[in-house]
């Protein structure tokens, strides 16, 4: 982390951020599609897309009943490096998000389960009506994939294109009201590296002994924490928005190995 | 602002990783002998008039990441008066996560009116390491003869027949038992840690050695329609309008011309625009078509302009002579009898 230390951390994030979109969007090099799978919520159908979305290939292999070897080692390597940190720092939705990020509110914080249950009900989906059901509904596939193709002449403005733009729209509606709504409260994939946050080698350390209890980091959360209270939360997407404005330094976002106690 | 009582995650919920490991445990106690095909029959029942001749197709699925060998299908018992042909003979074999076909020609020609049965067994083979397995498997046809019935095409019957099924629903099981093992045993961070790394790399390398990395990037690269909401997915056989149908015969002496249908097995729509091609050449002779399944031939694919940055696109219904190229199934009627109207 002496690289983060030395430069702003937060103008630090922005380049990684920058270089997800690039990553995402690398198609326009003519490069293909590829075996890799994306660190967060990136459709695949997107015309620049050169990498799988894990939750389009997750439900596609549920359909052919794969055993997803390939899939779990993707996503645990993921995990394993940072966690949410792909929704903080890499995820080109997730900096979506961030870019609307008007409102940073704590309400609604037990809605943030939410994710899981789309999560579930995403692979459920997938297996009893052997459908990709979550892509149709996607927010991310409508910006992506749904209005680039009705330009160039493979989708045209029907049922799906209308459903799709309709959860867009909730969903951008939703991002200027209340910050990192889709990050917050619904994405699945948000869902499946929430599970490795307390495990991944980037983390958000915290001193007791340095901390006042000033609240300033609650106040610079997109996702509605205390990290004073709750540094580790499953929600903490590491984005070190509390860590820059902490007066003591007694938060301070890591990337190691080691494993000391907080 | 006054501090408040911390409020943690139990350490077990760091635990929550290692339920990924369950599904790869669970994949060595899957007995080696176990059918690795999911076999479907279609149609069912088989309809064919008094003299006549149907075709029942059996698709035959492979989800896994071993290659089946040597399916073919031996005749059990048949009515009197049918004669059964199996087109191919044999499948030499069907690769990991593809699919294979084999058609059975009814031919009836001494039978009456009524509902007749015939069963059969699917013998394949499959090899695991050094051992190797025979799998049977029965089949039933049920067949339908009276007069002016019309067999229905078995060309349209790909991926609509597939299901995903039960493994996911055992794995989700076992997922929530291994669950409450690992929370109830496992409390030190490292061993965590340690088991989703191995996880992570013993995973992703198992993953590419039986190609499914292969499998994703086949996934990604093709764009089906239906499958990300671009349009909705029809299903079923087409039936033409009678405007159709009278325009169709209308054409006065045109040339004979091909019509390409693009597409993958696992597409939900490209049955439905496979059928309706199959529509218009029973109702035009000089209609003739080819069924190209991207995944196999994709520089045909690229020939024929089915490509769109680099996603190819399915299904696709292409005329050659014109260069015309009809994505999807939305309209696919109308829009395949104005690509029709512009032949010279």
């Amino acid at each position: 982390m002496r690289l983060l230390s030395r430069l702003h951390l937060q103008t630090t994030r922005r380049m990684v951020q920058s270089m997800g979109i690039v990553f995402g969007l690398f198609g326009a090099t003519g490069i293909g599609m590829t075996h890799i799978i994306f660190p967060g919520l990136h459709c695949y159908a997107c015309p620049l897309a050169v990498t799988v979305c894990p939750i389009g290939l997750i439900q596609n292999l549920i359909v052919f009943g794969t055993v997803p070897y390939f899939w779990l080692g993707a996503i645990a390597a993921y995990g394993l490096f940072a966690g949410r940190g792909f929704c903080g720092w890499f995820c080109p939705f997730g900096t979506l998000n961030d870019l609307l990020s008007f409102r940073k509110v704590r309400i609604l914080r037990s809605a943030s389960l939410g994710k899981y249950v789309v999560l579930a009900g995403t692979l459920i989906a997938a297996w009893a009506m052997t459908d990709t059901l979550f892509c149709k509904i996607c927010p991310a596939a409508s910006l992506e994939a749904s209005i680039p193709y009705l330009f160039m002449g493979v989708a045209t403005v029907n049922r799906p294109f209308l459903i799709h733009m309709a959860s867009l729209g909730v969903t951008l509606v939703g991002m200027v009201l209340i910050a990192r709504f889709w990050c917050r409260y619904l994405c699945p994939m948000g869902a499946l590296l929430s599970l490795f946050n307390r495990v991944s080698f980037l983390r958000l350390r915290f001193r007791k002994d340095a901390c006042t209890g000033c609240g300033t980091c609650a106040t610079k959360c997109p996702m509605g924490l205390e990290p004073h209270l709750e540094h580790d939360n499953h929600n903490c997407i590491k984005c070190g928005l509390c860590a820059t404005a902490c007066p003591t330094g007694a938060l301070k976002l890591t990337l190691s190995l080691r494993r000391k106690r907080d | 602002m006054t501090n408040r009582p911390q409020r943690r995650l139990p350490q077990k919920a760091a635990m929550m990783p290692l339920l990924l490991l369950v599904p790869i445990l669970l994949s060595f106690a899957v007995g080696a002998q176990d059918p690795i095909l999911e076999v479907g029959t279609f149609p069912d029942p088989l309809l064919l008039p008094p003299g006549g001749e149907a075709t029942a197709r059996i698709l035959l699925v492979n989800p896994t990441a071993t290659e089946a060998d040597d399916a073919e299908v031996f005749l059990l018992s048949i009515p009197d008066g049918v004669d059964v042909t199996s087109v191919p003979s044999i499948l030499p074999k069907i690769d990991p996560f593809s699919d294979g076909v084999l058609d059975l020609l009814f031919a009836a020609d001494e039978l009456a009116e009524g509902t007749y049965e015939a069963s059969a067994e699917l013998v394949y083979t499959y090899c695991d390491d050094d051992s190797c397995f025979e799998v049977v498997e029965p089949l039933t046809f049920v067949m339908e003869v009276r007069a002016g019935a019309v067999p229905i095409a078995v060309e349209s019957f790909g991926a609509a027949g597939r299901g995903a099924g039960m493994l996911p629903l055992i794995l989700a099981a076992a997922v929530l038992a291994a669950a409450l093992v690992v929370f109830a045993f496992v409390r030190k961070m490292v061993v965590v840690v340690a088991a989703v790394g191995l996880i992570a790399v013993g995973a992703l390398a198992y993953g590419v050695l039986t190609s499914q990395h292969e499998q994703a990037q086949g996934i990604g690269a093709v764009l089906c329609t239906s499958c990300v909401g671009i349009e909705e997915a029809s299903h079923g056989e087409p039936a033409l309008s009678s405007e159709t149908r009278s325009e169709l015969a209308a054409f006065a002496g045109p040339e004979p011309i091909q019509v390409l249908v693009f597409y993958a097995v696992w597409c939900h729509s490209c049955p439905y625009a496979e059928a309706m091609v199959e529509a218009f050449a029973a109702e035009a002779e000089w209609i003739s078509y080819r069924f190209i399944d991207v995944e196999t031939e994709p520089e045909l694919a690229a020939q024929y302009n089915v490509i769109r940055s680099n996603r190819t696109v399915v299904p696709a219904t292409v005329l050659p002579a014109t260069g015309t190229v009809l994505f999807g199934v939305e309209h696919l009627e109308t829009r395949l009898l104005d690509a029709l109207r512009s032949l010279p």
